[in-house]
């Protein structure tokens, strides 16, 4: 057999091996990345959103509904703020019991390493003391603090004080729930932060309001409380608040 | 790879839409046209295993595109980008040497199913294990259907060298397939 000829078997076996192979599925991919890096291709276009009626209708109704959470979470928050200015004069009673003098400037019991301090610091740091519970809101705090030697005769005090501080909160409360409620009274003041808190305790179980707006319709979750109702041509949507009104209206 | 659906349209036309409007859906449908030839001529022509002949096919296509505005359609794509991969192919040859270890290792698995299935993975064996230029010529010649005056011009060597490297490479195969059982 000459070597510059095929023989039939081995012409045969030759044409019987595949032209084509199908590479790993990834490689597509990775070729056309590698076009648009180097310029051959061009870069993706940006998707685009085609808006329609009812697209623009859910974005506002799911705007509004962000918009009506992000107010509760502010109403929230506030009350959370009271709970804090409340905290901080606990913790001024708390070192004060430990002894630790910067917080306190009692200098009865200080560390070793402060043994050298001078006694000028004393009626300074008394005045902070002094100032910090001057600050302190009336209410007696609720977190759990043991109270030392404190005489039968002073437990009823505290708890008749306490009695009267809720019920005191409970009108006031009222009041400035109706006088939020009062469309003669849009700005009326703002409740202090304890009333709020309280407010926000004893404030009814939120459920959802349906209001007809512009031939659509916004769902608003709102407690109770809260007066919201939609102007005479059904355009806005009026949600009266202790600091004003929020007026809320669909875009055309 | 995506099922795409098929397209009247001609090479031309595709590579056209890529150079002037860089049309990446155009450039998929001549990736999937091509890429399966191509991807069997280069796995076969490297015998470096596929993840090699994927980065090679990947560099032809990238360097296809640079070369394209010079390209005057004297002949069909299909046997221009061939030419292409060919150059890469030599290359990266020349460039990175060969294993014969890893040569041996990755034989490509060609998936057909028939009785002389064993046979045909022995045949791509015994070309994988052949040297470079014999095996380039080998391909080219008697599996791709080249002629010598083609082969010397893609592989920049004499026509009588491309003979001669022919005649050498089927000399080994036939050594090959008489020995064997030492072979595979």
């Amino acid at each position: 057999m000459s070597n510059d000829e095929l023989t039939p078997e081995e012409r045969e076996a030759l044409a019987h091996l595949p032209r084509e192979r199908t590479p790993s599925a990834g490689l597509e991919d990775r070729v056309v990345a590698a076009m648009r890096e180097h310029g051959h291709l061009a870069r993706k276009p940006a998707r685009v959103i085609r808006l329609t009626t009812s697209r623009v209708a859910g974005l506002l109704a799911a705007c509004l509904v962000l918009m009506i959470g992000a107010y509760s979470i502010g109403l929230h928050n506030r009350v959370d703020d009271s709970v804090l200015e409340r905290v901080q004069p606990q913790t001024n009673k708390l070192s004060r019991q430990s002894g630790y003098p910067e917080a306190t400037g009692m200098v009865a019991a200080p560390p070793q390493i402060e043994e050298s301090k001078p006694e000028e610091v004393k009626p300074h740091a008394m005045k902070d003391q002094a100032a910090n519970e001057a600050a302190a809101p009336p209410l007696k705090w609720e977190l759990s603090v043991p109270k030392v030697a404190q005489s039968t005769d002073a437990k009823k005090e505290d708890r008749q004080s306490d009695a009267a501080s809720t019920e005191s909160l409970q009108k006031t409360f009222s009041e400035g729930i109706a006088s939020a409620t009062d469309l003669a009274a849009p700005s009326s003041p703002p409740m202090p932060a304890q009333l709020r808190a309280k407010a926000a305790r004893e404030a009814p179980a939120e459920h959802w309001r349906t209001f007809a707006l512009n031939s659509g319709t916004l769902i608003v979750d709102a407690p109770d409380s809260v007066r919201v109702e939609t102007d005479e041509q059904g355009r806005i949507l009026l949600i009266y608040t202790s600091n004003g009104v929020i007026r809320v209206r669909l875009a055309d | 790879m995506g099922a795409a659906p098929e397209s009247t349209r001609t090479d031309r036309e595709l590579v056209d839409a890529v150079l002037h409007k860089k049309d990446e859906t155009a450039f998929r449908e001549l990736y999937r046209r091509h890429t399966p030839r191509l991807f069997a001529l280069v796995g076969r022509l490297l015998a470096r295993g596929d993840d090699e002949a994927e980065d090679v096919v990947q560099e032809i296509w990238v360097h296809a595109f640079e070369s394209l505005p010079n390209f005057q359609w004297g002949s069909s794509f299909s046997t221009w980008l061939t030419g292409v991969g060919l150059n890469r192919v030599r290359d990266r040859i020349r460039r990175y040497g060969r294993s014969r270890e890893s040569a041996m290792e990755h034989v490509p698995e060609v998936p057909v199913a028939s009785a002389s299935h064993e046979d045909r993975v022995d045949l791509e064996r015994m070309i994988a294990r052949l040297p470079d230029e014999q095996r380039m010529v080998l391909v080219l010649h008697d599996v791709e259907g080249m002629k010598h005056r083609e082969i010397a011009e893609h592989l920049d060597i004499p026509e009588g060298t491309s003979k001669t490297l022919l005649s050498n490479a089927r000399a080994r195969i036939r050594e090959m397939i008489a020995s064997k059982g030492e072979w595979i």
